[in-house]
């Protein structure tokens, strides 16, 4: 069973949200957040981020590799796992 | 001049608000045919839907958001909301700009601009998605701070991916000098922006989008994207700022970072320009990083994260924390010698919880300070306050008193010219403006930025052409020299019309040419218009569109406010008194070599010499007869 999946590591990301918009791109041709797998909601005030992601994610499966990852301009997206 | 035939990256929409009626319309956007977007369209509608006696505090001043034709793709740092507006200053053309995650929200809610007329009766926010506008009530809001404003809100909509802008009880005060602050940290705070919003009683504008943004060529799209970011990420510089951010570069206690602290900075309300390495210290932390930093934020799909999150967690001042210990905070804090980095954090993040414009708010502080200084003002005058250098209490305590315009903080609240004038004494004499704006910005040394700050349409503020350190960027066959009066005028007038290219597109300056990483220029612009815009146009030609945009604000001035060339001059200050410490003590600026800049600059542009007014010529070869004639009609075009 596969068990691959995104990992993000909070300590390098920035919130910048360049994987939510990408993966939009993967999933309908164009840049629409609402229709991504991930999710980056930013606490301004206290200085944090909530990352998520859904299980519309196909690791994008057309792509040699996750676009959120190859996209990350901050190696905060990596592929977790493998082949059991 | 061309019509461009935009098939990706606009929404050609536009939402207009009469708060007056309490209604939202939708509209098409017809203006990017012409203007492409961003400001350059804000610019011409402004021009065109005021009249010449229109004030800003008039119903039908125009308050505008625009999120420009690169907004919402992945194009990297493609987060700005440009802002324009009359001026709260001098009725001129007001203008700025901010970043954060705001901009493209407004283009997944469906618009490409904001247009917002009239004056409401009582608070109101407006919520803006998914094709409608809805104008709501604010009472509850009003009196808020900027961050309880976003706290309020994401509770009530439960919804922690709304992005908010709004003004805190310094605009609602119209303090002439208020911001209007984008996710708790980014602010537009040049021309009043926030007095203008709470002039209109808009407290907030909401935006969250579940819809689309599409590029002219997909295929293309995302190989030119790759470019461009491995572009950007090839500059030495990139990580750095990362890391450090703008703040440690400029406080940076290393000998080769002298000269750039002083060609970005004033201390003591521009008496000098010195600080000692060991005062710049005091701001760092570890490694070169702002003292009290813990973690580094980016704007929306930006690879060169700049906006640190700070906090304080012992002493006088623990609790302080927030988003932003900006560039912008070091150069407010230098103007009244604040060396303490903990209220120098302070002061920062209350200015940006207060939505009061730091720039503008800090130089008539300043000159409070040396007013002070000069025993033309006392503790009686002040409230108590002794205003002596370096008082870090008294300034924060100043600070509070300006944007709820509380005793001598009303005194100060409509900028310094206005305060100068009350004052008297000769206090005119050290009242440091440009256009009637307060000016935060150091004139004697970089000429390429007191020549762009001097004649900026939108009154000083340093985003219109102006450099300090060498250019990756220019004009061909020009050497660049920070300190040459003859190097600079070609210098501005590339770097000017750049910027209103990256304005109109809605990119950030940090990734383009003007500072931070100097990667992406209008070679890239151009390409990238091509597969986001589908649209072909050559470098020289996307130069002319820019120079084109800044051409609409130097209308407008001239039609609204009849600035003329001495308006262009830096305040007398920066001729007359001359650098008091450190390795350029003893420098001004020369007048007759200013006056030659100037000359050279008007020349560049085809405007006139003796007025620096536009010519119907120079107008013409720019394919803008229509602005010519509404200039002649107001008597104000050189035939």
């Amino acid at each position: 069973m596969s068990t691959v999946s995104l990992k993000h590591i909070m300590k390098n990301c920035y919130a910048c949200k360049t994987c939510e918009l990408v993966c939009s791109y993967h999933h309908t041709g164009s840049f629409q957040p609402s229709k991504s797998s991930i999710s980056v909601e930013r606490d301004h005030i206290n200085g944090v981020w909530k990352w998520t992601v859904n299980d519309s994610c196909d690791l994008c499966a057309n792509e040699a590799e996750p676009l959120c990852v190859k996209f990350c301009y901050y190696d905060a997206i990596v592929i977790d796992g493998g082949d059991e | 001049m061309p019509e461009f035939n935009i098939t990706g990256g606009i929404t050609g929409k536009i939402l207009r608000v009469d708060l007056d009626a309490g209604k939202t319309r939708v509209e098409d956007n017809v203006y990017s045919k012409r203007w492409i977007g961003g400001r350059a369209i804000q610019s011409w509608i402004l021009l065109n839907e005021t009249k010449p006696d229109t004030k800003w505090s008039d119903p039908e001043n125009l308050l505008m958001f625009g999120a420009g034709p690169f907004v919402g793709t992945l194009i990297p740092a493609t987060c700005r909301t440009t802002l324009d507006t009359i001026h709260a200053f001098n009725n001129g053309k007001g203008s700025s700009n901010l970043g954060g995650h705001f901009s493209p929200q407004v283009k997944y809610a469906g618009f490409d601009h904001i247009i917002i007329k009239g004056k409401s009766d009582k608070p109101v926010y407006l919520y803006v998605s998914d094709g409608k506008g809805e104008i709501r009530d604010a009472s509850h809001l009003w009196g808020k701070t900027t961050y309880e404003t976003e706290e309020t809100l994401k509770k009530e909509l439960n919804d922690n991916k709304i992005s908010v802008a709004c003004i805190g009880p310094s605009g609602e005060n119209l303090v002439r000098g208020s911001a209007v602050i984008v996710d708790c940290a980014r602010a537009a705070g040049g021309s009043g922006m926030g007095c203008i919003m709470g002039d209109k009683k808009l407290k907030a504008i909401v935006a969250r989008g579940h819809g689309a943004v599409k590029v002219a060529k997909p295929d293309k799209f995302m190989e030119n994207v790759e470019k461009a970011f491995k572009k950007i990420m090839s500059q030495p510089t990139a990580k750095f700022f990362r890391r450090v951010t703008l703040a440690g570069m400029v406080y940076n206690d290393k000998e080769q970072f002298d000269a750039l602290f002083e060609m970005m900075h004033t201390t003591r309300n521009a008496q000098d320009v010195h600080w000692t390495r060991e005062q710049r210290a005091k701001m760092l932390g570890k490694e070169g990083v702002p003292k009290y930093q813990t973690k580094v934020q980016a704007c929306a799909i930006c690879p060169v994260g700049c906006q640190p999150y700070s906090e304080i967690k012992e002493g006088k001042y623990a609790g302080t924390k927030g988003l932003g210990w900006w560039i912008n905070g070091c150069l407010w804090n230098a103007k009244m010698d604040i060396t303490d980095p903990d209220g120098g954090l302070r002061y920062y993040l209350r200015a940006n919880q207060l939505g009061l414009d730091g720039d503008d708010s800090s130089v008539a502080m300043a000159w409070a300070f040396e007013a002070y200084e000069k025993g033309l003002l006392t503790k009686e005058d002040t409230d108590g306050l002794e205003l002596t250098w370096g008082n870090t209490e008294a300034a924060l305590a100043l600070q509070e008193k300006v944007a709820r315009r509380e005793g001598f903080g009303d005194f100060l609240a409509d900028g310094v010219v206005a305060a100068a004038k009350k004052l008297g004494k000769g206090s005119e004499s050290f009242a440091i403006h440009q256009k009637g704006q307060d000016s935060l910005d150091p004139y004697r040394l970089a000429k390429c930025w007191s020549l762009a700050c001097a004649t900026s349409p939108i009154a000083g503020r340093h985003m219109r052409g102006s450099l300090n350190v060498d250019q990756a960027f220019g004009p061909k066959g020009v050497k660049f020299n920070p300190f040459s009066y003859e190097a600079a005028p070609p210098m501005v007038f590339w770097e000017l019309r750049s910027k209103e290219i990256e304005d109109t597109l809605g990119i950030c300056v940090y990734v383009g040419t003007w500072s931070g990483v100097y990667a992406l220029e209008p070679s890239d612009y151009v390409d990238l218009m091509d597969v986001t815009l589908g649209i072909q146009i050559s470098e020289d030609d996307l130069m002319l569109q820019g120079q084109r945009s800044y051409n609409l604000e130097k209308a407008f001035n001239t039609i609204h406010v009849g600035f003329k060339r001495e308006d262009d001059l830096p305040h007398r200050r920066f001729f007359e008194d001359p650098i008091l410490s450190g390795p350029q003590k003893g420098v001004k600026l020369d007048m007759a070599k200013f006056n030659g800049m100037l000359d050279a600059f008007y020349e560049l542009h085809g405007w006139d010499q003796k007025t620096g007014w536009q010519t119907r010529e120079g107008l013409e070869k720019l394919g803008m007869s229509d602005v010519a004639k509404m200039l002649a009609d107001a008597g104000r075009l050189i035939e």
